[in-house]
Protein backbone atom coordinates (compact mmCIF):
# COMPACT_ATOMS: atom_id res chain seq x y z
CA UNK A 1 0.00 0.00 0.00
CA UNK A 2 2.63 2.18 1.18
CA UNK A 3 4.91 1.45 -2.21
CA UNK A 4 2.06 2.43 -4.11
CA UNK A 5 1.30 5.79 -2.85
CA UNK A 6 4.93 6.34 -3.31
CA UNK A 7 4.42 5.46 -6.84
CA UNK A 8 1.81 7.50 -7.20
CA UNK A 9 3.63 11.03 -5.77
CA UNK A 10 6.48 9.64 -7.90
CA UNK A 11 4.50 9.99 -11.52
CA UNK A 12 2.37 12.98 -10.09
CA UNK A 13 3.05 16.42 -12.34
CA UNK A 14 4.12 18.35 -9.01
CA UNK A 15 7.04 15.78 -8.37
CA UNK A 16 7.77 15.37 -12.08
CA UNK A 17 7.99 19.18 -12.36
CA UNK A 18 9.80 19.72 -9.45
CA UNK A 19 12.61 16.69 -10.50
CA UNK A 20 13.19 17.96 -13.87
CA UNK A 21 13.23 22.02 -12.91
CA UNK A 22 16.78 23.89 -13.41
CA UNK A 23 16.30 25.59 -10.41
CA UNK A 24 13.43 25.39 -8.35
CA UNK A 25 14.87 21.86 -6.11
CA UNK A 26 18.40 23.71 -6.09
CA UNK A 27 16.58 26.82 -4.08
CA UNK A 28 14.58 24.66 -2.03
CA UNK A 29 17.69 22.23 -1.30
CA UNK A 30 19.49 25.68 -0.64
CA UNK A 31 16.85 26.83 2.07
CA UNK A 32 16.81 23.03 3.46
CA UNK A 33 20.49 23.53 3.91
CA UNK A 34 20.24 27.06 5.24
CA UNK A 35 17.58 26.45 7.63
CA UNK A 36 20.42 24.17 9.59
CA UNK A 37 21.64 27.74 10.83
CA UNK A 38 18.78 28.65 11.95
CA UNK A 39 17.64 25.57 13.29
CA UNK A 40 19.77 23.27 14.52
CA UNK A 41 22.11 26.44 15.10
CA UNK A 42 20.06 27.99 17.40
CA UNK A 43 18.94 24.80 19.43
CA UNK A 44 22.77 24.32 19.73
CA UNK A 45 23.58 27.55 21.91
CA UNK A 46 20.11 26.07 23.90
CA UNK A 47 22.22 22.91 24.43
CA UNK A 48 25.64 24.12 25.10
CA UNK A 49 23.39 26.33 28.23
CA UNK A 50 21.83 23.33 29.46
CA UNK A 51 25.15 21.27 29.74
CA UNK A 52 26.71 24.51 31.38
CA UNK A 53 29.35 24.74 28.03
CA UNK A 54 27.92 28.11 27.71
CA UNK A 55 26.06 31.14 28.28
CA UNK A 56 26.36 30.18 32.11
CA UNK A 57 25.52 33.95 33.36
CA UNK A 58 21.89 33.16 31.36
CA UNK A 59 19.15 31.55 32.98
CA UNK A 60 18.15 28.68 31.40
CA UNK A 61 14.41 29.59 31.36
CA UNK A 62 14.97 32.62 29.74
CA UNK A 63 16.81 30.75 26.93
CA UNK A 64 13.58 28.83 26.49
CA UNK A 65 11.47 31.77 26.07
CA UNK A 66 14.20 33.88 23.59
CA UNK A 67 15.92 31.41 21.96
CA UNK A 68 13.81 28.53 21.65
CA UNK A 69 10.92 30.32 19.17
CA UNK A 70 13.53 31.48 16.60
CA UNK A 71 14.35 27.46 16.69
CA UNK A 72 10.69 27.25 16.03
CA UNK A 73 10.77 29.01 12.99
CA UNK A 74 13.36 27.31 11.70
CA UNK A 75 12.08 24.26 12.57
CA UNK A 76 9.17 25.10 10.27
CA UNK A 77 11.43 26.09 7.43
CA UNK A 78 13.55 23.05 7.59
CA UNK A 79 10.51 20.59 7.73
CA UNK A 80 8.76 22.28 4.56
CA UNK A 81 11.77 22.23 2.50
CA UNK A 82 12.29 18.80 3.19
CA UNK A 83 9.26 17.64 2.64
CA UNK A 84 9.58 19.17 -0.72
CA UNK A 85 13.11 17.50 -1.58
CA UNK A 86 11.11 14.17 -0.58
CA UNK A 87 8.32 14.65 -2.89
CA UNK A 88 10.99 15.88 -5.43
CA UNK A 89 11.95 12.24 -5.41
CA UNK A 90 9.70 10.10 -3.25
CA UNK A 91 11.04 6.56 -4.61
CA UNK A 92 14.91 7.41 -4.31
CA UNK A 93 13.86 9.28 -0.44
CA UNK A 94 11.49 6.25 0.62
CA UNK A 95 13.79 3.74 -0.20
CA UNK A 96 17.18 5.81 1.33
CA UNK A 97 17.96 3.84 4.39
CA UNK A 98 20.16 7.45 5.34
CA UNK A 99 16.65 8.87 5.17
CA UNK A 100 15.27 6.17 7.36
CA UNK A 101 17.89 6.34 9.97
CA UNK A 102 17.92 9.98 9.91
CA UNK A 103 13.81 9.54 10.50
CA UNK A 104 14.53 7.40 13.85
CA UNK A 105 17.00 9.85 15.37
CA UNK A 106 15.14 12.60 14.91
CA UNK A 107 11.94 10.85 16.08
CA UNK A 108 14.40 10.52 19.20
CA UNK A 109 15.07 14.26 19.34
CA UNK A 110 11.40 14.93 19.43
CA UNK A 111 10.74 12.04 22.05
CA UNK A 112 13.79 14.08 24.12
CA UNK A 113 12.54 17.25 23.58
CA UNK A 114 9.14 16.54 24.23
CA UNK A 115 9.93 15.04 27.68
CA UNK A 116 12.23 18.27 28.63
CA UNK A 117 8.98 20.23 28.06
CA UNK A 118 7.15 18.22 30.08
CA UNK A 119 9.91 18.41 32.79
CA UNK A 120 10.31 14.64 33.21
CA UNK A 121 14.34 14.88 32.82
CA UNK A 122 16.12 14.65 36.04
CA UNK A 123 19.13 16.51 34.71
CA UNK A 124 19.15 19.12 32.42
CA UNK A 125 22.71 18.21 31.23
CA UNK A 126 21.19 14.47 29.89
CA UNK A 127 18.59 16.42 28.35
CA UNK A 128 20.95 18.94 26.44
CA UNK A 129 23.62 15.79 25.58
CA UNK A 130 21.08 13.62 23.70
CA UNK A 131 19.89 16.97 21.68
CA UNK A 132 22.69 17.78 21.12
CA UNK A 133 24.55 14.49 19.79
CA UNK A 134 20.67 13.50 18.21
CA UNK A 135 20.66 17.07 16.11
CA UNK A 136 24.60 16.42 14.63
CA UNK A 137 23.77 12.94 13.96
CA UNK A 138 20.82 14.36 11.75
CA UNK A 139 22.70 16.51 9.81
CA UNK A 140 25.40 14.23 9.06
CA UNK A 141 22.64 11.28 7.94
CA UNK A 142 21.38 14.23 5.89
CA UNK A 143 24.67 14.29 3.98
CA UNK A 144 25.04 11.23 3.52
CA UNK A 145 21.42 10.66 1.62
CA UNK A 146 23.08 12.84 -1.09
CA UNK A 147 25.52 9.68 -1.80
CA UNK A 148 24.38 6.83 -4.16
CA UNK A 149 26.20 3.60 -2.39
CA UNK A 150 23.78 2.44 -0.56
CA UNK A 151 21.05 3.15 -3.23
CA UNK A 152 18.90 -0.05 -4.49
CA UNK A 153 20.33 -1.60 -6.93
CA UNK A 154 23.62 -0.65 -6.41
CA UNK A 155 24.82 -2.19 -2.83
CA UNK A 156 25.18 -5.83 -2.30
CA UNK A 157 24.43 -5.54 1.30
CA UNK A 158 21.17 -7.21 2.06
CA UNK A 159 21.19 -5.37 5.37
CA UNK A 160 20.76 -2.05 3.30
CA UNK A 161 18.38 -3.85 1.07
CA UNK A 162 16.26 -4.86 3.97
CA UNK A 163 16.47 -1.85 6.30
CA UNK A 164 15.65 -0.34 2.43
CA UNK A 165 13.39 -2.26 1.91
CA UNK A 166 14.06 -2.26 -2.31
CA UNK A 167 11.97 -3.95 -4.33
CA UNK A 168 13.39 -7.57 -5.10
CA UNK A 169 14.05 -7.16 -9.22
CA UNK A 170 15.99 -3.87 -8.53
CA UNK A 171 18.69 -5.69 -5.81
CA UNK A 172 22.18 -6.28 -7.19
CA UNK A 173 22.96 -9.15 -8.42
CA UNK B 1 45.99 29.47 -11.20
CA UNK B 2 49.32 26.97 -11.83
CA UNK B 3 50.67 28.12 -8.24
CA UNK B 4 47.68 25.94 -6.88
CA UNK B 5 47.65 22.90 -8.70
CA UNK B 6 49.78 21.37 -6.55
CA UNK B 7 47.62 21.02 -3.85
CA UNK B 8 45.34 18.06 -5.43
CA UNK B 9 48.39 16.58 -6.16
CA UNK B 10 49.86 16.67 -2.80
CA UNK B 11 49.88 14.16 -0.23
CA UNK B 12 46.72 15.61 1.01
CA UNK B 13 44.84 15.89 -1.99
CA UNK B 14 45.34 12.31 -2.67
CA UNK B 15 44.26 11.58 0.98
CA UNK B 16 41.11 13.17 0.38
CA UNK B 17 40.43 11.17 -2.89
CA UNK B 18 41.93 8.24 -1.87
CA UNK B 19 38.96 6.62 -0.04
CA UNK B 20 34.65 6.88 -0.58
CA UNK B 21 34.50 8.07 2.88
CA UNK B 22 36.99 10.47 3.42
CA UNK B 23 35.22 13.18 1.59
CA UNK B 24 32.05 12.84 2.81
CA UNK B 25 32.89 12.71 6.31
CA UNK B 26 35.25 15.77 6.08
CA UNK B 27 32.04 17.41 4.28
CA UNK B 28 29.51 16.40 7.04
CA UNK B 29 32.18 18.31 9.64
CA UNK B 30 32.36 21.09 7.39
CA UNK B 31 28.11 21.12 7.79
CA UNK B 32 27.89 20.09 11.21
CA UNK B 33 30.49 23.36 12.25
CA UNK B 34 27.91 25.33 9.75
CA UNK B 35 24.60 24.64 12.19
CA UNK B 36 27.50 25.46 15.00
CA UNK B 37 29.07 28.97 13.54
CA UNK B 38 25.50 29.78 11.74
CA UNK B 39 23.50 29.55 15.45
CA UNK B 40 26.60 32.01 17.68
CA UNK B 41 26.86 34.51 14.45
CA UNK B 42 23.18 34.88 14.61
CA UNK B 43 22.74 35.25 17.90
CA UNK B 44 24.91 37.82 18.00
CA UNK B 45 22.98 39.46 15.38
CA UNK B 46 19.25 39.06 16.56
CA UNK B 47 20.58 40.75 19.54
CA UNK B 48 22.32 43.68 18.27
CA UNK B 49 18.94 43.94 16.25
CA UNK B 50 16.89 44.16 18.97
CA UNK B 51 14.61 40.45 18.51
CA UNK B 52 16.54 38.53 21.46
CA UNK B 53 15.53 39.98 25.28
CA UNK B 54 19.22 38.42 26.86
CA UNK B 55 22.24 40.39 28.03
CA UNK B 56 24.30 41.71 25.47
CA UNK B 57 27.15 41.36 27.54
CA UNK B 58 26.66 37.65 28.52
CA UNK B 59 25.05 36.99 24.60
CA UNK B 60 28.76 38.34 23.52
CA UNK B 61 30.89 36.54 25.79
CA UNK B 62 28.99 32.99 24.89
CA UNK B 63 28.87 33.45 21.09
CA UNK B 64 32.66 34.65 20.65
CA UNK B 65 33.98 31.52 21.62
CA UNK B 66 31.60 29.05 19.85
CA UNK B 67 32.04 31.84 16.68
CA UNK B 68 35.74 31.48 16.82
CA UNK B 69 35.94 27.47 17.14
CA UNK B 70 33.65 27.01 14.19
CA UNK B 71 35.38 29.76 11.99
CA UNK B 72 38.54 27.40 12.54
CA UNK B 73 36.95 24.12 12.45
CA UNK B 74 35.40 25.13 9.04
CA UNK B 75 37.89 26.81 7.65
CA UNK B 76 40.77 23.65 8.36
CA UNK B 77 37.33 21.19 6.91
CA UNK B 78 37.13 23.57 3.72
CA UNK B 79 40.55 23.82 2.98
CA UNK B 80 40.44 19.95 2.73
CA UNK B 81 37.27 19.49 0.88
CA UNK B 82 39.33 22.48 -1.32
CA UNK B 83 42.44 20.10 -1.56
CA UNK B 84 40.32 17.29 -3.08
CA UNK B 85 39.37 19.31 -6.65
CA UNK B 86 41.67 22.13 -6.62
CA UNK B 87 41.38 22.82 -9.58
CA UNK B 88 37.50 22.48 -10.49
CA UNK B 89 36.97 24.68 -7.72
CA UNK B 90 39.56 27.56 -8.83
CA UNK B 91 37.64 27.83 -11.61
CA UNK B 92 34.20 27.74 -9.40
CA UNK B 93 32.30 31.17 -10.32
CA UNK B 94 30.38 30.21 -7.33
CA UNK B 95 33.32 29.12 -4.82
CA UNK B 96 35.07 32.81 -5.91
CA UNK B 97 32.13 34.48 -5.05
CA UNK B 98 31.95 32.60 -1.80
CA UNK B 99 35.79 33.12 -0.75
CA UNK B 100 35.14 37.00 -1.28
CA UNK B 101 31.86 36.71 0.29
CA UNK B 102 33.84 34.93 3.06
CA UNK B 103 36.51 37.84 3.26
CA UNK B 104 33.89 41.06 3.20
CA UNK B 105 32.38 38.69 6.18
CA UNK B 106 35.55 37.98 8.28
CA UNK B 107 36.47 41.28 7.65
CA UNK B 108 33.18 42.87 9.10
CA UNK B 109 33.22 40.60 12.04
CA UNK B 110 36.62 41.15 12.95
CA UNK B 111 36.88 45.46 12.16
CA UNK B 112 33.11 46.39 12.68
CA UNK B 113 30.71 44.46 14.49
CA UNK B 114 32.84 42.88 17.29
CA UNK B 115 34.95 46.02 18.29
CA UNK B 116 31.41 47.92 17.92
CA UNK B 117 29.93 44.79 20.42
CA UNK B 118 32.50 46.17 23.02
CA UNK B 119 30.92 49.04 23.94
CA UNK B 120 27.71 48.41 22.75
CA UNK B 121 25.35 48.49 25.38
CA UNK B 122 21.97 48.79 24.03
CA UNK B 123 19.97 48.62 20.51
CA UNK B 124 20.51 51.48 17.89
CA UNK B 125 20.33 52.31 14.21
CA UNK B 126 23.60 51.63 13.96
CA UNK B 127 23.56 48.46 15.93
CA UNK B 128 20.79 47.06 13.66
CA UNK B 129 22.72 47.92 10.37
CA UNK B 130 25.55 46.32 11.57
CA UNK B 131 23.67 43.08 12.34
CA UNK B 132 21.58 43.23 9.49
CA UNK B 133 24.73 43.61 6.92
CA UNK B 134 26.48 40.53 9.31
CA UNK B 135 23.47 38.48 8.62
CA UNK B 136 23.03 38.75 4.60
CA UNK B 137 27.37 38.50 4.37
CA UNK B 138 27.26 35.01 6.06
CA UNK B 139 23.73 34.26 4.32
CA UNK B 140 25.54 35.01 0.76
CA UNK B 141 28.64 32.72 2.01
CA UNK B 142 26.02 30.22 2.86
CA UNK B 143 24.17 30.23 -0.71
CA UNK B 144 27.59 30.56 -2.65
CA UNK B 145 28.39 27.45 -0.25
CA UNK B 146 25.63 25.30 -1.57
CA UNK B 147 25.79 26.67 -5.07
CA UNK B 148 29.44 24.82 -5.76
CA UNK B 149 28.09 21.89 -5.62
CA UNK B 150 24.86 22.71 -8.25
CA UNK B 151 27.56 24.20 -10.58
Amino acid sequence: MIPGFVQFLQDSPGSIALRESLYLYSITETVHVLSIMLFVGTVLMFDLRLLGFSFREIDWNLMVKRVLPWSRIGFVLIVTSGIILFYANPERMFHSVWLRIKLMVLLLAGLNAFLFHLKAHRRIRVAGAVSLVAWIAVIVLGRMIAYSWFDCGRTDSLFVQNVAQCPVEEAAE
Amino acid sequence: MKGIQWLEASWLGAWMNGSTWVFPVVESVHLVFLALLGGSVLLMDLRLLGVLDLPMAAVARGTKVLTRLSLVMMIVTGFLLFASETRLLFENAAFQWKIGGLMFALGHMFLVRDPFVRRCESVSGKSRWIALVSILLWLSVAVFGRWVGFS
